[in-house]
């Protein structure tokens, strides 16, 4: 009843092995159409983890072209991909990964725009992005589109994820409005230590594998945060606010919004 | 002294103490932007200057965290040269791919 192939029984035997997962379980994974926003340092580690699962359609957002500075921790770049766009050098990473993907690029920026008509080709989302306005942007859009999506962040030595499915806490439940430009630390230097993106990566891959496949308890209604200079983690109870300002009872948000970011111009 | 758990650890408290009053005792680096739960109820910002705590109560602060950044050295230097931030970003230039090189919207 389903037509693996001996090469994909083998490709995929460690999962099969499971019994959470087993042939029905890739098969989800396999009929899987997941949307990761951003190849940099969260959505590196999500889209390889994925491709190897056997993710069957992965579409990756970015507008952006791999820099230097990226490989400290953007692992599915390399260096003879500095200068490519980051959309073609995932393609060939995922490609070279597992040639059964279908990688759909998207080679510009998430945008009030066009994130509804992107998102809505999708089963999941992941959230693979650094700044706040595309953060929220990713919320309101999933939310809106009835969409569930694993949100990441990390900062330093520190991470934060949970997962939305549609009825549970979002992030404007937890954050009513993004912070104002410059004032949380995303348009200074505080720097991140490359592994930390790996570690909340594949959090997000392993939330998005059980969401395809119904295994386990997903992060909804919790943010996961974890230290890594102690190695403490923490799940926190949030709930589903009735004063969301998007999914409460009198909704403020009614459409999709471009918030601005601070851009450091030299206006002084 | 009155027993609260903050953050998931207990802490000792004089009461009686408003969410104002922890925020400042904990050192929050910035009161402004975090997010506050009282027993698993977020707390309205306007409210934190006269909710009361009570013995018992779990209080957990919740921070913004946007990424690992790619604004490199010329906004560090310029930050530490006082030369102001200021709002609005070149995000919607769609077609001209080379300005995303600048760093200005990495992803993490």
């Amino acid at each position: 009843m389903f037509d693996f192939t001996e090469e994909e029984l083998n490709r995929y035997s460690r999962h099969i092995l499971l019994q959470d997962v087993g042939v029905e379980g890739q098969e989800r994974i396999r009929e899987g159409k997941v949307l990761v926003i951003g190849a940099g340092g969260l959505g590196a580690p999500v889209a390889m983890y994925l491709a190897a699962a056997g993710v069957g359609t992965i579409g990756i957002v970015d507008g952006d072209v791999v820099d230097l500075s990226n490989l400290q921790r953007q692992i599915i770049h390399t260096t003879p991909d500095v200068d490519k766009w980051k959309v073609e050098s995932a393609k060939e990473t995922i490609n070279a990964i597992n040639p059964h993907v279908k990688v759909e690029t998207y080679r510009e920026f998430l945008m009030a725009d066009n994130a509804l008509d992107i998102v809505k080709e999708y089963d999941f989302v992941v959230d693979g992005t650094d700044n706040f306005p595309v953060k929220f942007l990713i919320n309101d859009a999933c939310v809106m589109a009835g969409k569930p999506f694993s949100h990441g962040g990390i900062l330093r030595f520190e991470g934060q994820t949970f997962t939305h499915v549609p009825g549970t806490a979002c992030y404007r439940c937890m954050f009513k409005t993004p912070p104002p430009p410059g004032a949380v630390p995303t348009c200074s230097q505080a720097g991140v230590l490359g592994a930390i993106a790996g570690m909340l990566g594949t959090i997000q891959a392993a939330e998005t594998l059980k969401y395809l496949t119904g295994v386990g308890e997903l992060l909804t209604n919790k943010l996961l945060t974890f230290n890594a200079k102690t190695m403490d983690f923490r799940k926190i109870n949030v709930k589903k606010t009735d004063k969301c300002p998007i999914c409460g009872t009198n909704p403020t948000v009614t459409e999709l919004i471009d918030y601005e970011q601070a851009a450091c111009d030299l206006h002084q | 002294m009155a027993k609260l758990i903050v953050n998931g650890d207990d802490q000792e408290v004089q009461l009686p103490a408003t969410v104002a009053d922890l925020i400042k005792q904990n050192n929050v680096a910035q009161p402004d932007m975090v997010s506050v739960q009282v027993n698993e109820e977020f707390v309205d910002r306007e409210d934190f200057d006269t909710l009361q705590l009570n013995e018992g109560d779990t209080v957990d602060f919740l921070y913004f965290m946007g990424g690992g950044q790619d604004k490199e050295s010329i906004e560090y230097r310029f930050g530490r040269l006082g030369v102001q931030c200021s709002a609005g970003r070149s995000r919607g230039t769609k077609t001209n791919g080379q300005t995303f090189s600048t760093k200005e919207d990495s992803y993490v």
